[in-house]
């Protein structure tokens, strides 16, 4: 039998963008009538030419994500029941429409619709401000069971 | 040829039933500076109340506790279905819980905080893709 321990680790800036990488759902959070509302998002996590990367979430229009400009946490998680064990990434910053004017151009580039419907819209949020954790749990000591040998 | 998916609101009773079969939520917070924060917990409820602890580290950064949102879901990336549950709620502190709280948490924590958000509003929605 063994003794186990839970420790946790931050994350750092590459770990989290792996994370945000290799997900597709993640979950939104965006503040509405003072409640930071918070829901399920399909999402991919856009690296080109050289710029920070960018979460571009796929949304329906007139859904409450008509709310581009405001400030909104992005976060998603592994939680392992059985171990007890998981990971969560969390980012913040402004969500940003995907056609104003003010999107980099090689955003503006990048054509969301192989995943995203025509009559959906893309919202982007630039990876700046992100932090994560993961929880490890660790074998601290075993403990001899003689019976176990005989 | 598949009809399209579409999304559906779920009932406040099943909303409701989704939240005490589950044991993991987000918790969401504002910030300072008016951006959310979002982090998972462990959690359970007890009459109109969601009770969850935090280990201090995350949410003593903020922020008096006033409105909040608790999230639940499970989302099947590979067969694009799932479903996810909100409440907006009131948080306050409160002591830790005796008698019928796990005592178990997932994230350990040196200064554990309890918080109790009482529910002022349950809604829900999933995803349906309908079979030919």
């Amino acid at each position: 039998m063994s003794d186990s321990a839970v420790v946790t680790v931050d994350l750092d800036r590459l770990e989290c963008l792996q994370l945000l990488g290799t997900h597709a759902v993640g979950r939104l959070c965006v503040v509405e009538d003072g409640y930071p509302v918070t829901f399920p998002v399909n999402y991919r996590l856009v690296f080109e030419g050289g710029e920070n990367p960018v979460i571009v979430i796929r949304a329906r229009p007139g859904s409450v994500l008509d709310v581009a400009g405001t400030k909104v946490g992005f976060q998603l998680d592994g939680i392992d029941p059985v171990d007890e064990t998981g990971w969560s990434v969390l980012a913040r910053g402004e969500l940003r429409d995907g056609l104003m004017e003010d999107a980099p151009d090689w955003l503006k580039n990048w054509n969301p619709h192989s995943w995203a419907g025509p009559r959906d819209q893309w919202l982007y949020l630039p990876v700046d401000k992100v932090s994560g954790r993961r929880l490890l749990v660790t074998v601290t000591e075993w403990a001899v069971r003689v019976t176990g040998y005989l | 040829m598949n009809k399209t998916a579409y999304t559906e609101d779920l009932t406040s009773e099943v909303c409701r039933t989704l939240l005490a079969s589950h044991d993991v939520g987000r918790v969401a917070f504002v910030g300072d500076e008016g951006d959310p924060a979002v982090f998972p917990v462990n959690y359970f409820v007890r009459g109109d109340d969601i009770i969850l602890r935090t280990n201090g580290g995350e949410v003593n950064e903020h922020v008096p506790l006033h409105r909040a949102a608790f999230e639940v879901d499970h989302v099947d990336d590979a067969a694009e279905t799932g479903w996810s549950v909100l409440v907006r709620g009131t948080a306050r502190d409160i002591d830790e819980p005796l008698g019928d709280a796990p005592t178990q948490s997932w994230e350990p924590g040196e200064k554990a905080r309890w918080i109790a958000i009482n529910i002022d509003r349950v809604s829900g929605r999933h995803i349906v893709r309908p079979r030919d």
